[in-house]
């Protein structure tokens, strides 16, 4: 990706937590990027066709269990198959099944800098190149 | 998909326009006047949400300058007055739905 798109590159925000939504919107729009947002990954996947995110923020869901992240995570991987995907994980949470579903990784609570640096690091890494980025 | 650059000085009100279009379904993205130019150069939206307190004529230039680097992208203007070059006007004082219906009525 070039500098520009980097800067203006879309992301997907996925959660319920309104708190956490706002305060990642703020930043991430004031960076520079373009946002969307849903409530579900189903309600993403429904809307795949009119949305182009590069990077997909999903908060991982209290309770869900390992098998419910697989499928959440192969279904966004269908419908968005260039977007890398970053979990947002409460550390005793169940969330942390999303641990092999995700080429990002950010725990609450997390700083402003661990964002922005996770999510330019994922849209710089050449496409095609494995990579693992955990943030606390 | 329809992406909406917010162009906007005060922040409450950017914020304001940028959070009610998300929660609309929209791609958004936000920018503040001075950067606005370069950022619709780097990436072309579909639709420009522009509220600016500048005087007619300036806001008219700049909608000039969006066109000739995105000829495609429609533009809405949201203020007390009707602004040269723009392709809907939104009156204040800011109203989401407004605009929503603005963005879709230029969509169709």
């Amino acid at each position: 990706m070039t500098d520009s798109a980097v800067r203006h590159a879309a992301i997907l925000l996925i959660g319920t937590d309104e708190r956490t939504l706002r305060i990642m919107t703020w930043l991430l729009l004031e960076a520079g990027f373009e946002l969307a947002k849903t409530a579900t990954a189903a309600e993403a996947v429904e809307r795949a066709p009119l949305l182009t995110p590069a990077v997909i923020v999903i908060d991982g869901a209290p309770g869900e269990t390992r098998e419910e992240a697989r499928r959440t995570a192969a279904s966004l991987r269908a419908a968005f198959p260039m977007a890398r995907r970053v979990c947002l994980h409460t550390h005793d949470g169940a969330a942390e099944h999303w641990h092999a579903e995700a080429e990002g990784h950010l725990h609450r609570p997390f700083h402003a800098d661990d964002l922005l640096e996770l999510i330019r690091s994922l849209l710089t890494v050449s496409v095609g190149s494995k990579s693992s980025h955990d943030h606390h | 998909m329809s992406t909406v650059l917010v162009i906007e000085n005060d922040v409450p009100a950017l914020r304001l326009m940028a959070w009610g279009l998300m929660e609309e379904g929209f791609e958004v993205g936000m920018a503040h006047v001075p950067e606005a130019l370069e950022r619709v150069r780097a990436k072309a939206p579909d639709f420009i949400v522009f509220n600016t307190l500048a005087p007619a004529e300036q806001k008219a230039a700049l909608i000039e300058e969006f066109r000739q680097s995105s000829p495609s992208v429609r533009i809405i203007d949201v203020s007390d007055s009707d602004t040269a070059g723009a392709d809907a006007h939104v009156a204040l004082p800011i109203r989401v739905d407004a605009i929503v219906n603005a963005i879709k009525r230029l969509a169709n």
